[in-house]
């Protein structure tokens, strides 16, 4: 069995369709699961009425796996709420979901491995709350973050592989149906396998790049 | 149970003679443990103090008290003017701004150069231009010795030369009093002499300072007044010579000749 280069090529440009989707999807995902992801965090870290739903939310999402909680975004929220929804906004919400627990976690875990020397410093040299916060506590966070950040980076990609089982024209999808219809199932898995490879390779190149740089604090 | 004790011996020539802290009977508790069992306390303006006691005395969590870190259950504290519990927000902010804090593990932030350490809180606190602010690092970094490490990251430099930032910053803001909080405790043996020199110095000028301290010599020579704690409660307060020569309670007598 041999490697055909030729019809690779030929269908790379779907390919290429289904790695932007796939791209779009995850940032919008993120993006949309970051604001959520905050305010789980505070919730949770100041201590109050909330707490007990921000940790319960943070943790029913973390434990549940990626596909169920696709498949309810997309089989279960149009019976509660009755609306239909597209495959892309049902995977949309999925993985902002899935972002927002997740990232939740990560956010707090940063904030918890900054010393609480550090805000009382920053507290009795006369620091506003605000510099306490943005000017201390974040960005010594968020180097602890730097790790985790990307190893969330690497998991959302693979997740919303999944989102090809709810027929989102994602980068899966599209393998999954060309090779299907052309019999070049090692073709076309190679190539996605490949493009997954080359996003997700870089990020954790950057990462340990910029642990080295900060690694004298 | 409740204790009063005051110190009447004279604050330094030239120093006003306001009090610049008075407790009454502050307590404390962290759950079932009584951290502060009814301190008083008092300290002119310019006075030295120091609070020596064995581990798990409350010297900490007292010295904490004083600039609102740990909140008090009961009893009022005047600091600087101001007087705790707070009456409002602003009232908390003006007294953090003239009570500098001296950390065991110094706690500069380490993901700033010594300089920006220096010159972050007057910038943003005080005001303070950039040119301005700079230029009161620089005087106070040389006053502690160590101008020439002002660019450096703080894991670059030893634990006494950060233990000697942590203080250039704590003055940086300009206090009218300075908290110490075991100050040498964490250092090397080597490195006490040099963060103890920049603190007698500094209690020659005329701010006023409490220190928590195991270092018996210091307190002797540097404090105008000895206070001992011992679960909870200030047992004895008075000047350097008579609290090490003419112990009064019989716990500090012990505590003493344990430690000399």
């Amino acid at each position: 069995m041999g490697f055909d280069f030729a019809i690779t090529m030929q269908f790379m440009p779907e390919i290429l369709q289904g790695f932007w989707l796939t791209l779009l999807l995850c940032l919008a995902g993120t993006l949309m699961g970051i604001p959520i992801a905050m305010l789980l965090c505070l919730g949770r870290l100041a201590e109050g009425p909330y707490t007990w739903f921000c940790n319960a939310v943070t943790d029913l999402f973390r434990t549940m796996p990626e596909m169920i909680i696709l498949f309810w975004a997309y089989y279960c929220l149009p019976l509660v709420f009755d609306a239909r929804l597209t495959p892309v906004q049902a995977g949309v919400i999925g993985l902002t979901i899935y972002a927002a627990a997740n990232l939740s976690e990560i956010f707090r875990s940063g904030i918890l491995s900054v010393p609480k020397g550090q805000s009382e410093a920053a507290y009795s040299v006369g620091l506003s709350e605000w510099h306490m916060w943005f000017s201390i506590v974040v960005p010594q966070a968020l180097r602890a973050m730097v790790a985790p950040l990307v190893s969330f980076a690497t998991s959302i990609l693979k997740v919303s592989g999944l989102l090809s089982t709810i027929g989102v024209a994602e980068m899966t999808y599209k393998a999954t149906i060309i090779s299907g219809q052309n019999y070049n199932y090692l073709e076309m898995f190679t190539a996605a396998g490949v493009m997954y490879f080359v996003v997700i390779f870089p990020l954790s190149i950057a990462a340990q790049r910029f642990e080295l740089k900060t690694s004298k604090w | 149970m409740v204790k009063h004790m005051s110190f009447d011996g004279n604050p330094p020539t030239g120093a006003a003679t306001a009090a610049q802290i008075e407790c009454s009977n502050i307590c404390k508790s962290f759950g079932a443990f009584e951290a502060l069992k009814g301190v008083s306390f008092e300290l002119n303006r310019g006075g030295v103090a120091c609070v020596v006691g064995p581990s798990g005395s409350g010297k900490s969590t007292f010295l904490r008290t004083l600039n609102g870190l740990e909140k008090i259950d009961s009893g009022t504290i005047q600091v600087c003017g101001h007087q705790l519990p707070p009456r409002s927000m602003s009232e908390v902010t003006q007294l953090r701004r003239k009570v500098g804090m001296v950390f065991q593990n110094f706690q500069l932030f380490p993901h700033m150069t010594v300089r920006r350490n220096l010159t972050l809180s007057p910038m943003k606190s005080l005001g303070l231009a950039r040119d301005a602010a700079n230029a009161r690092a620089e005087k106070l970094l040389a006053r502690v010795g160590l101008l020439d490490q002002i660019d450096k990251m703080p894991a670059q430099l030893s634990g006494g030369q950060q233990q000697r930032v942590a203080i250039a910053r704590a003055l940086a803001m300009e206090p009218e009093l300075l908290l110490f909080d075991e100050p040498t405790s964490a250092l090397d043996p080597e490195m006490v002499k040099e963060v103890l020199a920049v603190m007698k110095e500094l209690a020659h000028t005329g701010i006023t300072m409490v220190v928590v301290t195991h270092e018996m010599g210091f307190a002797r020579s540097v404090a105008d007044q000895v206070s001992f704690m011992v679960a909870g409660e200030l047992v004895e307060t008075r000047a350097p010579d008579d609290f090490f020569d003419r112990p009064q309670d019989a716990r500090l007598e012990k505590f003493l000749s344990m430690v000399l």
